[in-house]
């Protein structure tokens, strides 16, 4: 199989075929990176096409400075950070019409809900969901997270502390 | 258990796998949409600037030739003197005679005219 880099070449060379691999490859992690935002299947294929549109058009001029991955996760947090600026409004004049998630696993080895759990991830702020999202969720390293959202390592562990104690704190008083 | 374990647990029952066949096809056609959107939107810009140039060239061209379009002056009764009327008329006095070969009527085409030098049409004839 082909590593990232490669196909990428290959694709520079004129090769779509190259690119559709790319996306095979990649496509499940970052649809459900994006589920993980949006807690929505059509919002996180929404994002995910963006991604990829976006992708298609950058990657002719990608000079392999970074690695594949983590120019890939800069893309999804950009396209992350976007949606959640623009939901924040939505949110805040009620016209988010988001389903609602039914707890269909009643015998999981958690104390709360998965619907209580989304509440709790997005009533964090922008910086701290997409922190902890990828801290827990992705079990990425705090370094990798730094080098993707551009920020210090220490500030992404700051954040991800006041994440995580915002979280017990919601869902302690849910409880 | 500890927090973040059981958010993890949580996440983790999230995990979805995607049409990629599907997600492909849609991916292209959308691509394929907005090249097409982006060219008539180029199309349309470089149309507008064309009809505006167009626009604004024939405006300036009008403006321009403005100062010489011009009424002919000779037109003005004011400026046609009495011999140049009275030129005009005896030319078109004989022109009418040569070809209609008929006085009467030459006559009363100038009748009908109001020609003011009747007496003068009239002796010439």
């Amino acid at each position: 199989m082909k590593n990232d880099n490669e196909l990428i070449q290959q694709y520079q060379n004129g090769s779509n075929a190259a690119f559709d691999e790319l996306v095979r490859k990649y496509i499940d992690e970052v649809y459900n990176f994006f589920i993980k935002i949006t807690n929505n299947p059509m919002d996180a294929e929404d994002l995910a096409q963006d991604v990829f549109l976006k992708l298609h058009k950058s990657l002719r001029k990608f000079r392999f400075e970074a690695n594949f991955k983590t120019y890939l996760y800069r893309v999804n947090v950009n396209a992350a950070n976007n949606y959640l600026g623009r939901n924040k409004w939505r949110k805040w004049l009620q016209l988010d019409d988001n389903p609602e998630q039914v707890d269909d696993n009643p015998g999981a080895e958690s104390d709360w809900t998965k619907k209580e759990l989304w509440d709790a991830v997005a009533k964090l702020p922008k910086t701290q969901r997409i922190v902890v999202i990828m801290r827990v969720a992705q079990n990425m390293p705090h370094k990798d997270i730094a080098s993707i959202i551009g920020k210090s390592e220490s500030s992404v562990k700051t954040n991800y502390h006041y994440g995580i104690n915002q979280l017990k704190k919601q869902l302690g008083n849910m409880k | 258990m500890n927090i973040e374990k059981q958010i993890q647990n949580l996440f983790s029952e999230e995990t979805t796998e995607i049409n990629a066949d599907r997600f492909l096809d849609r991916l292209h056609n959308t691509r394929e949409k907005r090249i097409r959107n982006q060219q008539r939107l180029s199309y349309g810009i470089s149309m507008s600037v064309i009809v505006l140039l167009v626009g604004v060239l024939a405006f300036t061209q009008l403006s321009n030739n403005a100062s010489y379009i011009q009424y002919e002056e000779y037109l003005l009764s004011e400026n046609i003197t009495e011999e140049m009327a009275e030129e005009y008329y005896d030319e078109l006095a004989v022109y009418l005679i040569e070809n209609s070969d008929d006085i009467w009527a030459t006559m009363e085409f100038f009748y009908d005219t109001n020609y003011q030098t009747n007496n003068k049409v009239e002796s010439k004839l």
